[in-house]
This record gives C-alpha cells, structure tokens and sequence, in this order.
C-alpha cells in the first residue's frame, strides 16, 4: 500500500491556512461543433484552498485537460463557459480580456502537457522565460535576465547561461518539461494548472519532476490543480483527488481515503488497473462525449449497474466529512 | 552549416547545368529546321525558299552536321568562356542583349515581389485571425480571383482603366516610375494572391499549436502572441513559397512584358521565339533557369538561417 | 490540441457557411454549363465564328452581336462559345494524360524506389529547374506553333507534379498494416500497386487535377495570346484577346469578353478543387482539427 502511505504524508502536510483559493461552481464547458453541442465539462464543481495539490483523475478525453483550460479561459472561441470560477472571490468568467491577461501567467499558470510543442520553437527559451517575467515584473532587462538564470539554476538546468540561448530543438523532453516549469513559478503564482506533467515520460524522469512538483509547492505554498491519468503521480502529490468520467467529476475526497476505500465503482476499476493491483483494465472504453450514454454515464461499463443505472442520471452525493461520489450503487 | 551551404552550392550547380542540357536538346532536337529557319530568318527572308547551297553554307558555317552531344559541348565551352553566340537576327553577341535587357525584368520582379508580399502577409495575417468572417470570406475570395485571372488580361483591363479612361498611367515604355506601376501591380497580384492563401492556412497551423497556448498563458498581449509567436512560425513556409512563387514570375514577366512592350529579357525570348533566333533563345532561357536556380539557393539559405534546426547542423 | 475534445477553432456562421456551399454549386454549375456548351456550341452560336464581314468589323455589343465584332466582323459570342472547346479540349486533354503518366511514374518511382526512383524522381528536379511555361516556350520553339504543340508542351512539363504527389502519397501508404496484409496473402507486386496502393492515392490527385485544370486553361491561353499556340482563325481565348490588342483604344470589347471567359471559367475550376480539397482530403484541409 505503498499509494495510500504516501498520501497519508501529504494530508500532514496540508496547508493549515484553509482559506478557498478556487472555487468552481457548476461549470459547464460546451463546444459547438457543426451545429451539435459537445458537453466536454458538465456541472463541474470544487474547491482548492491555499497551499492545497487537487489531483484530477480521469482517462484521455474525459474533459480534465478542458477544465484547466476553461479557468485560464484559452480555450478556442467555440466553446461556451457556463458557471461560477471563483478565483480568490472574484469571478473569473465576467474579468475583461485585459484582466484576465494579467492573471495568467501571474496568479494563475498553466503547465501544458507536451513539453516538445509547448515551446515555440523559433525563439531561445530563455527569451520565452524572460518574457513572461518582464510581463508580470517591473524588471530591467538585465534583472529579468538574472532572475531566469537563477530559476534555470534552481531547476537543474545545466550551464544556464548557455541553455539561456538554445533553442527548444537543442533540448531534450525532460529540459524541455523544466523549462515549462521555470516559466510557470517565475512570477511566483497562486495557482499551478499541471497538465499531464509525466505523461510521455520514462520512469526516471517521472520521479524527478514529481520531486521538482513536490519542492515547488511546499517552497512557496503554491497550490496546484493536478491533471494526470496517473493514479501514482497523484498519489505521490496530492491531498484531494477528484475523479472525472466523461465531463463529470464521479468521486472527490481526501486522496488517503480515494485509494483506501475507492466508492465508485470507476474509481476502483482505474485502481485495479494499474500494474502493482493485478493490471485489469475496464472493460469497454470512454464514451465519446458527442453520444453520451442515457443514465449514468459510467453503466455500459460498470459491473454493479442496475436498471436504476441505466434510467436515471446519479447525483453527485456527500457520503461522509469530504468525500463525495456520484454512484447509486457505492462500493463499500 | 558550411556542410549545407555548400551542400545546396553543389546542386544548384548540376542543376544549372542539367537545365543547360535539357534546353540544347530541346532546341536542336529536330534536325534539319535549324538551317532553313536561319536562312529564312536572317538571310533570305520567310517567302523565300532556301536552295541546297545555302543549306550547305549555313550547316557549314554553324557547325550543324556534328553530332548533337557535340555541338552540346562546344556550346557549352563557349558558354563558360564566356559567350554565348551570336544572335541571327541583330548581330549582336547574345550576351550585350541580355545584360542590356537583364536590368529592366529584374528591376520589375523585385518590385512584383515586394508589392506581393507587402500585400498579401497582412492579408493571410489578417483573414487567419478572423477566420470564417466576412474579412476572410472577402480576402479568400479576392484571391482566388487573382489565381484565376490570365495575367495578360489583367494587364490590358488595367491599361483599359489606368491609362486610357482615367488615364493616369502611360500604356507603355520605361524609364519612369509611372511606367513602372501597371506592369508591377499585374505581375505582383497574381503572386499576391497565391501567398495570401499560403500565409493564410500557414498561419491557421500556427494558431492550432501548443506553443501558442503557452504563449497566451503568460499572459501576454494577442499582438504579442501574433506577432511574436504566431507570424514568425507562419513565415517560414510562406518564403518557400515565395522562392517557388518568383519562378512563376520569371514565367509571368514573359507575357506581361510582352503586353506592356516592357524592354527586359521575357520580351526578348518572345521577340526570340518569334524569330527563332536559337542561339538568343538558348541564351535567355539559361539566364532565366539560372537566375530561378540561384534564387532558390538563396530561399533555402535565408530559410536556414531562420530556422535555428537548420542553422545548428541538426535536421539536415 | 488537448487530450479530450475535438474543436474546429471556430464555427461559421449558418449564413457564411451557405454562401460558402452555394458558390460551389455555381461553381459546378458553371462547369456543366461549359460542358455543354462546347458540345452545343454549333446550335447555342448566333453566327459562323469564322465567317469574315468586313462590312460589320467593330461593332459594339448589340442584340444581334451579344459581345460585338471584332476586327473581321466576326461574331465574339460566337467565337466565345466555339472558344469554350478549344479550352476544354487543351485543358481536359493535358491533365488526363499528364496526371496518367505522373501517377504511373509516381507508384513506380515509390513503390520500387532505389535506382528507378532515383532516376524519375532527378529527371523531375530537372525540369523543374524552370519555370513552368519556359520549359513549356522553349518545348514549342522546338516543335513550332499551334494549338496540339501547346498540348505536348504542356503535358510534357505538367507530368512531374502527379508524379511528386503520387510518389509522396505511397511512401506513406505502402508502410500501412493493409497494405503488408495484401502482401502476406500473396498478392502479385501489380496488384498491390493498382488495387491497394493507387486508390488510396486518387484523392488528392482528384484534388490537384482539378486545380490543375484552372492552371493548363490560363497557361494555354497565355501562350495562344503570345501567338505560339491556336493559330488563325481558329476562335481561342487566348488568341482573341491578342487579337483585341491592336484596337483596345477603340473597340476595348475585343479583350474584354474572351479573357472574362478565361476567368470564370479557371475560377469555377479553382473553386470546386477547393472544395474538393476540403471535402476529399482532410488532411490538406486548411487549419485541420487534430
């Protein structure tokens, strides 16, 4: 139970100042695609508070990544956000475009999740770092400089100077991913969005940026929403963990308690997936968000589903001090 | 880098002189035309029918009995030395003609060029950012309108207008500015509206990048992200095809020289062709294959120098 | 783009996109109509296009001429419409054969590669290594004027872009799971090539071979209009609209219908290979959704 150890350390960890940072209240991100509306988030709703890692679980194309993406609101100009984004008390969602650039970068950053096309690739990376430090700081030139190559420093980037000159090409996927991480803490952020940070990555490398994730929050008290598909990463760094299926959030609660006692029927079957609990997948595959399933959206694939299951949609219902589940049938 | 440059130096070479050999061969591949087309031309006259001495006379005298790789390579000697013949019909070694002419189509090629790019960059700039707009309905309309007009057409509509209902421009001649701008905005629209649709979906591409995500994620200004991120990643496609676009030119300069009696070297192949003036034929269409070979070298050594994979020895 | 959904960047509007679709009915509509009019041209023409009248030489449009006379007193509608097959002809013709070839040499140049697509694919850097329509001037100078030598000159120098495309196209097809069943079962290295490989090529080479139509038209045109392609009195295009020259000051309808022609009729064939590019090919689709 090497998971629910670690997770046991984080909740000590956890920030006593438990002051909301983010709430998100029913949102609801929709594409318009050729006339259809694709729900990729729906009625989405949770809280980080400062200093808090939420780790958000779910399988490729289950709106996570989306989620992110709607907070920083950068998402293509077809997609509808509906809701509340709370960001320290301030909705998001009514910022002008002028407001909202001066959040990203600054409070809130994103990560992005492929390090070998996040960099723009006609441009030194140090030049990509600098620039959002001369955004966000009143630096002269050559303060901004130094403020970088100490931050390539402080990453373990070799020879800052000169990394400060290469292009993204000259790099490799793991520089590259640290890079993207010198970017993200340069202007010291509240929020971290994390996006798939070790997907891609060999064993190795995911232990190091687990690390670099792990020293970054708890040297600044940053919090950070967690994207992954990995149930270890998650475990390794965060103290909540919410569990997405098909754009809803279909468990939530203190990560020690989501992998002791999974009670969603998904979220056991994503633990027994994994290679340490016996390597049996799910049966089927994600729906594809443009067909939803009738009823609860997880009982094609759900061995306990009921004709309850596949007439009504669950709610999303509180089970005990923070632990949520949307599940007629929980696991107990 | 010096391994590329001297890589693409190397090609541009052969395929100088590949070009060379494809047009002699081309040009002599029907024996017997040449000698009666050089009397009636430049001797004796198109009504005249030639009699077998004066056949004799002119194999004699241009060689013409030798076989074909031969008399390739005489040229060709020639050629390097130097000189490039003797034009049958004004006397006048080929090579004083198209220096002569040479300044006239490059100074209207580099002013199509740049009215091109200066105006369709913005435009592809501009109907990507507004993509499935009015804006861009109208840009991508407009240029296929262009694609597909003939460009000659183009030229004498635009003296119809230009010159002889509003008559702000002259019909023809050289030498001024005024004279310059019909021929420049003929030849330059074609290519202007090809690169509006290249930077156009080139920037579209960019746009859908990861790369710009992370740009507007720091927060920075759209025109930042657009101008910074966006056009400097699109361009690099759009100069390829500008290389690639100006051999059409050198192509086009050919007709719409010929429409505005423009002095330079495509009116001189044409008047050339017209005459079958081989030897000033071969030389115009060498100076053109050469000019088109040396313009891409410089494309793709512009392009390196752009594009940091290539500049630091990776990718090629 | 992200891990979940895919997202066009944005979506037109209900309007734009009809506008979008009922261009490209005109535009095939447009092709129909040139269809037929070059096979109905003898019964849609008011009078002989190369009967000469000197009495009524220059005539402004009127009802009896649509487009006028020209220097001749010959009918302009008339020769616009007889013009409509010389187009159709040269361009139908150029493309059929060149795209024949190109896609021939293009499976075999990729399918086979080693010597024999070293060969091809060097004789297509060489030709070009010109402009299109010089090596096209100087294929004509050798041949001499006239409208079939603009055909062999244009086929000869057009082949090399099919055989680019096709080439590209199998490197990439001949590496698919299908394709090595096809070969595990048996099949001979023909069959492959035409029943497995060249199908899946004709997409974009429909695509191409239309845009291409646009282009033979206008470079067809351009050399008739220089006085290297259809010879007199034959009604082309290209050949009215040089004829028109001496008397733009004058009669400037001379110019003005045959090049309208040429136009409508390249940007009909402009715009449907656009929207077959769209329709057909996805992957060339302009700012793809991935």
């Amino acid at each position: 139970m090497v998971l629910v150890q670690t997770a046991m350390e984080n909740s000590e960890q956890k920030a006593k100042t438990a002051e909301t940072l983010l709430e998100i209240r029913n949102l609801k991100t929709y594409f318009k695609i050729n006339g259809s509306i694709v729900k990729a988030v729906d009625n989405v709703s949770l809280k980080i508070i400062n200093g808090e890692i939420l780790g958000l679980i779910g399988e490729t194309g289950c709106g996570k990544s989306v989620l992110g993406l709607s907070i920083l609101r950068l998402l293509p100009e077809n997609a509808k956000i509906e809701g509340n984004l709370l960001f320290r008390g301030k909705e998001i969602l009514s910022l002008s475009k002028a407001e909202m650039r001066k959040l990203r970068g600054k409070e809130i950053v994103l990560i992005p999740q492929n390090p070998s096309t996040s960099l723009n690739p006609l441009m030194q990376i140090g030049c990509q770092v600098l620039e959002a430090v001369i955004r966000h700081h009143n630096l002269k030139k050559s303060e901004a400089v130094s403020k970088v190559l100490d931050l390539f420093s402080k990453l373990k980037l070799q020879e800052p100077p000169r990394k400060f000159r290469d292009f993204p090409h000259q790099l490799s996927g793991g520089m590259k991913q640290r890079v993207l991480m010198a970017m993200g803490v340069a202007c010291n952020p509240k929020l971290i969005i994390v996006d798939e940070p070790t997907k891609g990555l060999d064993a190795v490398l995911r232990i190091e940026v687990v690390r670099m994730l792990k020293e970054t929050a708890s040297a600044a008290g940053t919090s950070m929403l967690l994207i992954t598909h990995d149930f270890s990463v998650a475990a390794a760094l965060a103290h909540r963990i919410a569990v997405m299926y098909a754009g809803e959030i279909v468990e939530m609660g203190k990560t020690a308690a989501v992998l002791r006692n999974p009670r969603h029927p998904y979220t056991a079957g994503l633990l027994n997936s994994l290679p340490g609990k016996g390597f049996n997948p799910i049966p089927g595959s994600s729906p594809s968000i443009i067909s939803l399933p009738e009823g609860c959206r997880f009982h094609p694939r759900c061995s306990r589903a009921n004709m309850k299951c596949t007439a009504s949609h669950p709610e999303l219902v509180k089970l005990n001090d923070d632990h949520f589940v949307r599940c007629f049938n929980v696991c107990f | 880098m010096l391994l590329y440059i001297s890589k693409r130096l190397a090609a541009t070479v052969l395929v100088i002189v590949a070009a060379s050999m494809l047009t002699f061969l081309i040009l002599n591949l029907i024996p017997g035309v040449t000698p009666i087309m050089i009397l009636k031309y430049a001797f004796i006259g198109l009504e005249e029918v030639p009699n077998d001495s004066e056949i004799a006379t002119i194999i004699e005298r241009f060689n013409l009995n030798d076989p074909l790789y031969k008399q390739y390579f005489r040229w060709l000697m020639e050629v390097l030395g130097g000189n490039l013949g003797t034009s049958y019909v004004y006397g006048l070694p080929v090579s004083t003609l198209l220096l002569s002419k040479l300044p006239a189509t490059v100074l209207l090629a580099a002013t199509s060029t740049v009215f091109s790019l200066v105006i369709s960059i913005p435009l592809g700039i501009v109907s990507a950012i507004n993509r499935n707009t009015l804006i861009d309905h109208f840009c991508r309309l407009g240029s296929l309108f262009f694609v597909s007009m003939p460009n000659f057409w183009l030229g004498l509509i635009l003296i119809i207008i230009f010159s002889l209902k509003l008559d702000l421009f002259p019909v023809t001649g050289y030498g001024k500015l005024e004279h310059l701008v019909l021929p420049c905005l003929t030849l330059g629209s074609g290519m202007a509206a090809v690169t509006t649709r290249v930077m156009r979906s080139s920037m579209l591409e960019v746009l859908n990048q990861d790369y710009i995500i992370t740009a507007r994620a720091k927060g920075l200004s759209e025109t930042i992200v657009i101008f910074r991120h966006a056009v400097r990643n699109a361009l690099l496609p759009v100069i390829t095809v500008a290389g690639l676009q100006f051999g059409h030119l050198l192509g086009g300069s050919v007709i719409v020289e010929t429409v505005f009696s423009w002095p330079g070297v495509g009116k001189l192949l044409v008047d050339s062709i017209l005459a079958r003036d081989i030897p000033l034929i071969q030389g115009c269409i060498l100076l053109i294959a050469t000019a088109y070979a040396l313009i891409n070298l410089f494309v793709d050594l512009f392009y390196a120098l752009l594009d940091p994979k290539i500049r630091y020895g990776r990718g090629l | 783009m992200h891990d979940t959904v895919m997202v066009p960047k944005k979506f037109s509007t209900f309007s734009l996109r009809t506008a979008n679709s009922r261009i490209t009915a005109l535009s095939a509509l447009i092709i129909l109509l040139l269809v037929f009019t070059a096979i109905a041209a003898p019964v849609i023409a008011p009078h002989d296009p190369v009967a000469v009248d000197l009495a009524n030489k220059l005539k402004a449009p009127s009802l009896n001429y649509p487009f006028g006379t020209d220097h001749l007193g010959r009918c302009i509608f008339s020769r616009v419409i007889y013009g409509t097959r010389e187009s159709l002809k040269v361009s139908l013709i150029v493309v059929s054969i060149s795209a024949s070839i190109g896609i021939l040499l293009g499976l075999v140049s990729g399918y086979f590669g080693g010597l024999t697509d070293e060969l091809i694919m060097r004789a297509v850097d060489i030709m070009l290594a010109f402009p299109s329509i010089i090596l096209a001037l100087a294929i004509i100078t050798a041949l001499g004027p006239g409208l079939n030598n603009v055909i062999l000159a244009l086929t000869l120098v057009h082949w090399t872009s099919y055989a680019r495309l096709v080439r590209g196209e199998v490197l990439r097809i001949k590496e698919k799971e299908f394709v090595e069943s096809a070969r595990a079962m048996g099949n001979s290295q023909l069959r492959i090539m035409f029943r497995y490989i060249l199908p899946n090529v004709m997409a974009p080479v429909m695509v191409v071979s239309t845009l291409d139509v646009a282009h033979v038209i206008l470079s067809a045109s351009g050399l008739s209009f220089l006085g290297l392609g259809a010879q007199p009195p034959t009604p082309e295009w290209g050949a009215m609209v040089n004829d028109g020259r001496e008397f733009i000051r004058t009669a400037p309808h001379l110019t003005i219908f045959p090049g309208l022609a040429i136009m409508i009729t390249s940007l009909a064939f402009n715009w449907l290979g656009d929207w077959l590019r769209d329709a057909l090919d996805p992957r060339l689709r302009e700012g793809r959704i991935e």
